[in-house]
């Protein structure tokens, strides 16, 4: 009867436990991982709440549209919640994971023959950084809704974060685009990075 | 090339953004598992970039986490065919995402419920079992002890008989089968100092309800009895007191015995 008795108070604990965890709102990323791999309709609500802000900013950023944002946005989770095993971390955190994913499937868009069709359609060669359409009031913030905090980095470091991370550039586009030797490519975006790393800071 | 040059060259970062070549790619790897100062600073600059995704956040529309649950649940279902969705998922993605997290909930707590009652009725079984496995045992050791009770009677017997054979005194009569029952045999023990009669019929069969063994002894050519058998006083309690006998035989007869054998009902019979 002992054994009974044991088995009931662990069982109680579990549950509780269990229950605390199903309420709780915070979840390491160990544990998301986790829930996701299972296919836990709580891992992506916990994933929805936390990350879609961040994925849906990052490709906004990239195609400049909210219609496409939102058609992309849905590839993108899609690709998380069907490719979450394949996920090593080994090769780097989750967050970063997602956020090449986001800005894969993003770039990727951008990059395909009827995106860059509607592109001439609409005739606005500086489309990425003129964007009027979207405008809003926010003085901390740019057309889109954007923190300025790259609006705050020199121009050159700038231009080489969107180039490379918002527009997909390889290393050997950008030494051309820029008549500056690949090293120095390479040098000067761990400068920007570095730099961009104490802007953000103060926007935390 | 020393770690803070590595560092420096820019390779974290282009790794981070995918640009780097495979070749650059398979060393950061391998060097990030050997060197912590390195691994150190491609956290670092991963946590960059995450936090300019963080500090450019956009909320998205109101109605994009249906959508998109929805796009997942059509997947699963388009890529696995066999694989029917529940009732329950198909009518949820409407509903407010709190009470889908508390559904997700409720049937966490029933399989959680249904997993303790199974491993309680495992543990029920367990104990049912191990208590049969005790019965069994306590039976055997039952069956032990009156085992051993039965070779203690016995041996007491053996020992009674080891005494009367012993004795010096002790006139033993072998009683042999006769007709019917060849294959029965008794043995008569006759104290020739007291005259007592002891007998041991162990092999003769089982006397039947209401029978009884009754022991005679032939003085000059007439049947005496000796005395009532019962298997108490088999080896142990004098019979009869016989001062004379040729012979001694045995027949069966009604409980409390007959005064004259019945010839036909003779076992054994054998002479001094």
């Amino acid at each position: 009867m002992m054994v009974q008795v044991l088995l009931i108070i662990s069982f109680i604990l579990l549950h509780l436990e269990r229950k605390i965890s199903t309420i709780k709102t915070q979840y390491s990323e160990e544990q998301l991982i986790v829930l996701l791999k299972e296919k836990n309709e709580n891992g992506f609500h916990y994933l929805y709440d936390h990350y879609s802000g961040a994925l849906y900013g990052v490709i906004l950023r990239i195609v400049q549209s909210k219609d496409y944002t939102e058609e992309i946005i849905q590839d993108v989770f899609v690709k998380i919640w069907n490719s979450i095993q394949q996920y090593d971390s080994s090769k780097g955190r989750f967050y970063t994971w997602m956020i090449n994913i986001a800005r894969n499937t993003a770039i990727d868009y951008l990059k395909s023959k009827g995106f860059q069709n509607e592109l001439k359609n609409q005739s606005l060669p500086d489309f990425v950084y003129n964007s009027a359409e979207l405008s809003t009031t926010n003085d901390s913030s740019d057309f889109i809704g954007f923190n300025k905090v790259l609006e705050s980095l020199e121009s050159d470091k700038k231009e080489l974060i969107d180039l490379a991370y918002y527009q997909g550039y390889t290393q050997n586009e950008i030494s051309e685009k820029l008549k500056i030797p690949l090293g120095t490519v390479k040098t000067k975006m761990r400068n920007a990075l570095m730099k961009l790393k104490d802007l953000l800071k103060d926007y935390q | 090339m020393n770690t803070k040059e590595y560092i420096s060259s820019g390779i974290i970062e282009s790794y981070i953004l995918g640009l780097a070549s495979p070749d650059e790619a398979g060393i950061l790897e391998c060097v990030m598992k050997n060197n912590a100062e390195v691994k150190a600073a491609f956290e670092e600059a991963q946590k960059t970039l995450e936090d300019l995704a963080t500090a450019q956040a956009v909320i998205p529309p109101d109605d994009l986490r249906t959508k998109i649950w929805n796009k997942i649940q059509q997947e699963q279902t388009s890529e696995t065919p066999e694989e029917v969705a529940p009732v329950v998922s198909a009518d949820i993605p409407a509903a407010k995402p709190q009470e889908e997290i508390r559904i997700q909930g409720n049937s966490n707590w029933k399989v959680y419920a249904v997993a303790a009652s199974v491993l309680f009725l495992i543990s029920v079984a367990g104990n049912i079992f191990w208590m049969n496995d005790q019965a069994k045992a306590r039976e055997e050791i039952a069956q032990i002890k009156t085992e051993k009770k039965n070779q203690d009677l016995a041996m007491q017997k053996m020992n009674q008989k080891m005494v009367m054979v012993s004795n010096p005194d002790m006139k033993m009569v072998m009683l042999k089968g006769v007709e019917k029952h060849t294959d029965s045999k008794a043995m008569v023990f006759w104290d020739t100092k007291t005259k007592e009669v002891y007998l041991n019929a162990e092999s003769l069969p089982k006397a039947p309800q209401g029978m009884q063994y009754q022991l005679w002894a032939i003085a000059d050519g007439k049947p005496v009895s000796a005395g009532m058998y019962s298997e108490e006083k088999d080896s142990k309690v004098a019979l009869a007191n016989i001062p004379k006998a040729q012979a001694f035989a045995i027949t069966l007869e009604k409980q409390g015995g007959s005064p004259v054998p019945t010839m036909e009902n003779m076992y054994v019979m054998g002479e001094i």
